[in-house]
């Protein structure tokens, strides 16, 4: 269980997260809404290790992570895929997804790990040689999560996986992430705009304003408040 | 690994009936070549492929010389010796300097390895009855087994260290390392995301980088049979940059490609001097122009370098030829008739949740 209490983050005079405190259960997708600026991108990246935080805990498992350096966080079994997919352009699809393995695993475990995520996208299983620069949106993204997959996490925080892709490949990497948490317990903490896509395939709900949390409850109640939804998520 | 062990041998011979079969003279530019090879090879790895940009590898190239001039005017150790000590302590000195240098980018990073690049040849001219001042230190060739010709010796020494060190290289790029260089040469921060030590994999190429310009420059001072800092200004850092850029950044069969021009370009301008009767002041600053000449024209008709623009006339050669056979990596038409976009065939498409009908319409 990814454990965020009283988490506050600032950028200079910015304040950009302020008293967060929520929690994401194991095998859950756990959606965290909110308007640009929000601070979502904010808490994401200080859970992996990008951003220091001001003050408060980040804990997953009872493993304390923060002042943690972010390749250590990767280490404790956290995949973070950033905002803007967060492929190596200039390497293959194949080495991209092998950097996850390299500080890990023998080299039998190592195939197995990248066979499975060739059959989780066997579309980056036709390409494995092609630079990642040659890829579509669509199919970066998918090679970013693969990559995140890589690495065997036990959580994944997701940024925007939606942002730039056209509803269908959008509604298929939902479906995708659904199953992931679902089948292999996997923890999701899902940043999205797309509030519909997120509500429907996520558990948890976080709303966030202005570096608040305004609520934080089950995916269906958040998605039943027709006030909130009015007020912060703009449908 | 194999290949590369080939490639070496085959070099090696090549090598061998080269410099057999030319003038001592000539023996000694083709030891030059190869003490270029190493330092440009060394600064290809953590320029073109690991993204640092650095002033400083004819400094680390000093630091190697100092190190060896030092070790044979102070003791009376093997050479063998004194060379490990030149890699080792210029290796220590890119550690140190790799650590700060982490946190740098771009002009920046330039800034620095400037600085380097200009301070360190001083602790020499300041320190002068260590270090030899003006005169630097004298260095004795290694004798050869033999009848040898003592220049053809070192010159096979030195191609020998060239070929043993572009095979470790080769074999560095091609292992996990390698990825890590790229990877945090094209994103810091989705390299860290990956579990890549992104700092420690910038200080290891630092680290590599001065190592092979602390061996390049031990080898040039044996060449050159005395170390002084005239030899180490910074013009041979930024020859060094420019011929890696020459030669094809990122590559090591480029590496090669550059150090010829470095070694021979100051013959070529100084006979195009003459040749006009321009006066040994022009003569002498000619190859400055020329070489800024030639890097303009290489890098507008072939901007990955000379390696890169062989490597483009090949596959053009080949698909003139083959009908098209691409080269692996290479950028390829998509065929978007043949799968659809973004599908993903083992996952059953989603039911009820996201219907994508209803996405149009609250994005728009």
């Amino acid at each position: 269980m990814l454990d965020v209490e009283d988490l506050s983050v600032s950028y200079g005079a910015v304040q950009a997260l302020q008293g967060v405190t929520f929690q994401a259960r194991e095998g859950t997708v756990t959606a965290v809404l909110g308007a640009n600026g929000a601070g979502k991108t904010t808490l994401l990246r200080t859970v992996s290790g990008l951003v220091k935080r001001q003050s408060g805990n980040v804990s997953y498992g009872g493993v304390e992570l923060t002042g943690l350096s972010v390749e250590n966080i990767v280490r404790l079994g956290i995949s973070h895929v950033p905002e803007g997919r967060g492929v190596i352009e200039e390497l293959t699809i194949d080495e991209n997804l092998r950097l996850g393995t390299l500080w890990q695993f023998g080299r039998q475990e190592r195939r197995s790990v990248l066979d499975e995520i060739y059959e989780l996208f066997p579309q980056l299983a036709q390409r494995k040689r092609r630079m990642a620069s040659t890829l579509s949106g669509g199919e970066r993204q998918m090679l970013a999560i693969g990559r995140a997959l890589s690495s065997k996490p036990k959580l994944l925080l997701l940024d925007e996986p939606s942002l730039g892709l056209a509803p269908l490949v959008t509604a298929q990497i939902m479906a995708l992430i659904q199953e992931l948490a679902r089948e292999t317990r996997l923890t999701v903490v899902l940043v999205e705009q797309n509030v519909r896509s997120a509500l429907s395939i996520a558990e948890e709900a976080v709303v966030i304003n202005l570096g608040r949390v305004v609520i934080a409850d089950t995916a269906a109640s958040v998605a039943a408040d027709t006030e909130l939804r009015h007020l912060y998520l703009g449908f | 690994m194999l290949r590369h062990l080939l490639l070496g041998a085959v070099a090696a011979f090549g090598f061998y009936i080269l410099t057999s079969a030319i003038s001592s003279f000539n023996d000694f530019r083709v030891g030059e070549i190869a003490v270029y090879a190493i330092a440009l090879a060394g600064l290809s790895l953590l320029t073109g492929t690991n993204g640092q940009i650095s002033l400083g590898q004819g400094a680390f190239m000093a630091v190697g010389a100092y190190t060896l001039g030092v070790l044979m005017t102070h003791t009376h150790l093997p050479l063998v010796v004194d060379v490990l000590a030149a890699i080792g302590l210029s290796g220590a000195l890119g550690l140190v300097v790799g650590m700060p240098a982490t946190r740098l980018k771009g002009p920046y990073l330039a800034g620095m390895t400037l600085i380097l690049a200009l301070g360190l040849p001083r602790i020499a001219d300041k320190y002068s009855t260590f270090f030899g001042g003006d005169q630097g230190l004298t260095v004795n060739s290694p004798t050869p087994p033999g009848t040898i010709d003592p220049q053809r010796w070192l010159s096979w020494i030195e191609i020998v260290g060239a070929i043993v060190v572009l095979i470790l290289l080769a074999n560095l790029t091609r292992s996990r390392f390698g990825r890590s260089f790229r990877a945090v040469r094209d994103d810091e921060i989705a390299a860290g995301l990956s579990g890549i030590h992104v700092a420690r994999t910038k200080v290891l190429a630092f680290t590599v980088a001065a190592s092979c310009a602390g061996l390049a420059g031990a080898f040039l001072g044996l060449s050159v049979g005395v170390v002084n800092t005239g030899e180490f200004s910074l013009t041979l850092s930024i020859y060094l940059l420019a011929g890696m850029v020459l030669g094809g950044a990122g590559s090591l069969v480029g590496a090669w490609w550059g150090a010829i021009v470095l070694v021979f370009m100051p013959g070529w301008s100084t006979s195009i001097a003459n040749s006009f009767n321009l006066g040994s002041a022009v003569g002498a600053n000619l190859a400055l122009v020329v070489f800024g000449l030639v890097l303009i024209v290489v890098i507008m008709a072939a901007p990955m370098g000379i390696q890169g623009g062989i490597g483009w006339l090949g596959r053009r050669a080949l698909s003139l030829v083959g009908g098209g056979v691409p080269a692996p990596g290479a950028p390829t038409p998509r065929q978007e008739g043949n799968e659809p976009v973004g599908s993903i065939p083992s996952i059953p498409p989603p039911a009820a949740p996201a219907a994508p009908a209803r996405n149009i319409r609250e994005q728009s």
